[in-house]
Parts: structure tokens; sequence; C-alpha cells
């Protein structure tokens, strides 16, 4: 009983260790970042590589670098799936599997330098906002996949079996009787997927580039937030304010596109419910 | 109305079931017992062709349903499965509302009509005796049921495709006794309306619904069929030892 109760201490201590340091970054941006944010930064393109202007360019440029990278790798990611939980035993599922899972540890410059070799140089897309998107879709295809693969694979395999014995079609017992129960699992995969597209810097350096100009369309080169971060944390001194301040403003999407994604997931699953 | 001849169930080349020859007819209750995984659920399943759902699994014989060999791969199983419901040993209605339930295979077979979904929704609820119970509520979630609720409405969800056959595999067995009494009531109910194959382990249940007895017992590390025919004689004679040894066990 006593090593119960000590090992829970533990537990508790551990998970109010997490918290607390997330409250901390959290603290510490809003601390250090919120000078700089106006209007103005957040409309404006920066200045005197970062350290006067603003970021609106670049938010303009990370939104539609991870449309593209979402709206690629969704249809792509949520189709595999299917087949995938659909598919359990052959010896072919099995091996796309395991190489989704060794391509899920594949460190993101590998991405970036396949990335350029691709769809820079091979199909001349060039520095641009469509590579960016298109390398980081590769990117996150795996853990989509995965996620939602084994979403779909924890519905009880009886609701499969009752489906089937109704007589139903494999598209009415998909979107009927297993996505409901699936949706917000899938929606924690396409949070993590959104959430690792948006924070990544190594992927795009080599692909997207760091032009920090409003681009006019996809084939522009475009900075993302997070390579600005870098950037300005590294190469430019004096600028570690608007560093603070575009980071603040990165965990601050990050929370909404979370909540917003829960929130879509639950008014799909009540939808279908019904 | 089901024919099954010399039947035999293997997965991945492995047989588990076989020699099970038996026949269901309209308003008669057929019972199948045994030890557990000597393969009855296995050969339940292949009778609508569920197996089609179980990897490796493959099956030996000849299953007739209304005089249509239904193993020679020629029609997809949609409609047979339509002719020939299933029910399980969890309950297992879709995470949907009581209505939707039963109404999700209707309209996948072509009905549209809100008034005949409707009417189809009540009438089946009637039969398995739920309709005043749930009337009242028909948006809500069937999740919100209880567990005996719960296996009514999936009957209720089977009937209303207006199935000449119902397989139960063991449909009580993992309900509380009362709602498990309600169950039998209604299924010795429904054999008078259609042909019911039931596997049980409750040889007292089987007593009390079939008609007709079929008994499978382990040989040779597979299911064997070894005992079969009218329920009274196979209880009284069943013919072979092992059978014996297991209806007298209980
Ligand atoms: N999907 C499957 N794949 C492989 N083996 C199976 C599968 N389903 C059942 N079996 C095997 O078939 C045998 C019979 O199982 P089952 O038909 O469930 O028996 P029962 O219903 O009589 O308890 C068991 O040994 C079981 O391990
Ligand atoms: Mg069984």
């Amino acid at each position: 009983m006593r090593r119960e109760s000590g090992l829970k201490a533990l537990l508790w201590a551990i998970s109010m260790g997490v918290c607390a340091l997330l409250v901390w970054i959290v603290a510490d941006l809003v601390s250090r970042g919120t000078g700089p944010i106006s209007l103005e930064f957040l409309m404006a393109a920066p200045r005197d590589a970062g350290r006067a202007g603003g970021i609106g360019s670049l938010l303009v440029s990370t939104f539609w670098i991870v449309a593209v990278a979402t709206g690629v790798a969704l249809p792509i990611g949520f189709f595999s799936a299917v087949l995938l939980a659909e598919d359990t035993h052959s010896r072919m599922s099995r091996a796309v599997r395991s190489c989704l899972d060794m391509l899920n540890a594949v460190p993101s410059i590998v991405f970036g330098l396949f990335g350029n070799a691709l769809f820079c140089v091979a199909l001349g897309m060039g520095y641009s906002i469509l590579s960016g998107g298109l390398t980081l879709s590769c990117m996150i295809l795996p853990i989509l996949i995965r996620t939602m693969e084994q979403s779909l694979r924890a519905v009880p395999k009886e609701q499969r079996f009752a489906a089937s014995a109704l007589g139903l079609s494999d598209v009415t017992t998909l979107f009927r009787v297993l996505l409901p129960p699936a949706s917000s699992g899938m929606a924690v995969g396409l949070i993590l997927g959104v959430g690792r597209a948006l924070s990544e810097t190594a992927a795009l350096i080599f692909t997207a580039g760091y032009v920090t100009r409003f681009p006019d369309n996809l084939l522009d080169s475009g900075r993302s937030l997070s390579v600005h971060i870098f950037d300005l944390a590294m190469n430019v001194p004096g600028a570690d304010e608007r560093a603070y301040a575009s980071a603040l403003v990165l965990v601050v999407i990050l929370f909404v596109i979370n909540s917003c994604v829960r929130l879509a997931a639950r008014h799909f699953q009540a939808r279908l419910a019904t | 109305m089901i024919s099954a001849e010399n039947v035999s169930v293997a997965f991945d080349g492995k047989i588990v079931v076989e020699a099970v020859s038996l026949e269901l007819h309209c308003c008669r209750i057929t019972a199948i017992v045994g030890p557990s995984g000597c393969g009855k659920s296995s050969f339940l399943s292949a009778l609508n062709r569920l197996t089609d759902l179980m990897p490796g699994s493959s099956i030996g014989g000849r299953i007739h349903v209304d005089g249509v060999d239904i193993l020679s791969g020629k029609e997809p199983p949609v409609g047979l499965r339509q002719r020939v419901g299933m029910i399980f040993q969890r309950p297992n209605p879709f995470p949907l509302s009581i209505e939707r339930n039963i109404q999700l295979a209707l309209r996948e077979h072509g009905e549209r009509n809100r008034a005949k979904l409707a009417e189809a929704t009540e009438k089946s609820l009637r039969r398995v005796g739920l309709w005043d119970e749930v009337k009242d509520r028909l948006g809500e979630s069937a999740m919100r049921l209880s567990g005996g609720q719960q296996q009514r409405l999936c009957i209720a969800r089977a009937l209303a495709l207006e199935p000449q056959a119902l397989l139960f595999d063991e449909p009580t067995s993992a309900l509380d006794p009362l709602s498990a009494r309600v169950i039998e009531d209604l299924i010795q109910e429904l054999g008078h309306q259609l042909a019911i194959a039931i596997v049980t382990h409750d040889l007292s249940q089987a007593k009390r619904l079939a008609d007709d007895l079929t008994v499978i017992c382990y040989r040779d590390g597979r299911g064997v069929m070894v005992a079969c025919g009218p329920a009274t004689d196979v209880f009284r004679d069943p013919g072979d030892s092992d059978a014996a040894l297991y209806l007298g066990e209980r």
C-alpha cells in the first residue's frame, strides 16, 4: 500500500512537471514576445532582415505551404489508411506498414534533400511554396496514414461483422459504421501532421527557400514562420524580441488549429451519428 | 430452406470443423451445441458467408439456400445476407440512433420512402417487443440502451430486412439472466415465423428451444458433427459416446 501511494505521488510529480514545463515555455514566450506584436506586425513583410517590419508575408507563405502539404497528404493518407485497415493480413500490407514506420523515423533534413532533388530540380519547380508543401506532404504522410489506420482498426470488428451481416456495402460500412467512432482518433493524426508541417524548418530551407516577400503564387519562394524564427535566432543579431514574438504567434496558431480540428471532429461525429 | 451437406471450415488450410450436415426449415429451431472452440461459430458464419470476412478461411462441402448453391461464388453475398440474418454473442448496435440502426440497411437496399421506413421501423421494433420502450426516443443513440435492449435492437435490425432465416450465435451468453430470458422467449416466438439456428452453451436452453439438435464434438483436434436429429430423440439417445458424454455431463 505504502509503495503504491509512493508510486502514485511520483507519477503525479512527473505529470505536474510536464505541465509546468509547458506553462513555463508559454509564459516565457508571452513575457518576451508580446512587445512587438501589433496589427502592423501581423500584416507587414519583414524589413532589415527581420529586425523591423512584421511577419505578414511569412504567415501567408506558411499558410500556403501547410495548405499544400495537408491538401495533398490528407486524401492520399485517408485512402491509404482505409486500404491498410481493411487488409490486415497480406504480406504486401505488412511491408507497406513497416516502410511507413521507417519513413516516420527519417530525419526531416533527409526529406529536405529528397524534396530538393525531386520537386525543385527534377520536376523543375525550383525553390517554391509548391516544392516545400509537396515535400512536407511526403514527410507527414506516414504519421497521417498510421494514426488514421490505427483509429480505424480500433473499431471493434464485431461492428464490421454486423454491417456485413446486414448486407451493407463497404462504402456504407466505412462512412456510417467505422468513421464515426474513428473520427476523433483520425483528428489527432491530422493535428500531429499539421503540427509537424507548421513547425518544420530543415525540410523547407532546401525546398521553399527563405524569401521574405509576399508570394504571388505557389511557384514563388516563400519563407515559413518556423524558418523565420530559426533565421532570426541564429543569423540576425538584435532580433531576439521579434524571434520570440514570431514563436508566440506560431504557438497560438498551433493551439487554434488543435481546437478547431477537435471541434470539427466532434461535429462530424455527431452529424454522422444521427 | 438452408441445407448444409458435409460442410467443413478451415483457416489457413487447417480444418477446424468438418462433416456437418443439417437442414434449417421455416418454423423450426435448430440448436447447435458442443464444447467451445469446436467450430460452432465458424460453421454458423459459413451459412451466410460471413466467413468471407475472416482472413484465410475456406469452406468445403455444399450449402444451398432456397436451392441455390451459395458457395459457387456466382452471386455476391449481399442478397444472401438479406435473406439469412445473423445475431452475435455481444450485442453490436451501430453507434447511431435507434432509428438509424434499423433504417441503415433498408436504405442501403433501396428503400427511400420516409413513411415506409418509419413503418418498417415500428413493425420490427414491435416484433421484438421494444417499441413501447423506445418509441419516444428513436433519435437517441442506441448505445444508451441496456445490453438486453441492444440485443433486441440487433434482432429488430435483422428482422427489418424480412429474412427467411436467422442465425443466432450464443445470443444470450453475454446478458444477465433476466434479459437472457426475454431474448430466449423472443427466439421461441420467432421460431413460429422463420427458420432459426441457434448456437448455445446452455443445454437447458437448447432443451427449451430446440426442435432439432446438432451436437459437434472434438475429434483429432477438430470439430466433427457427432449427433443430429429431432431434439427429443437426440437428448434421449444421442447414439454416440462423445455426444452422450457432452449432453449428460451438464
Ligand atoms: N478468424 C480465424 N482465424 C483463424 N482461426 C480461427 C478464426 N476463427 C476461429 N478460429 C479457430 O477455429 C476454431 C473454432 O472456433 P469457433 O468457430 O469460434 O468455435 P466455437 O464457436 O465452437 O467456440 C478455434 O480453434 C479458433 O481458434
Ligand atoms: Mg463461438
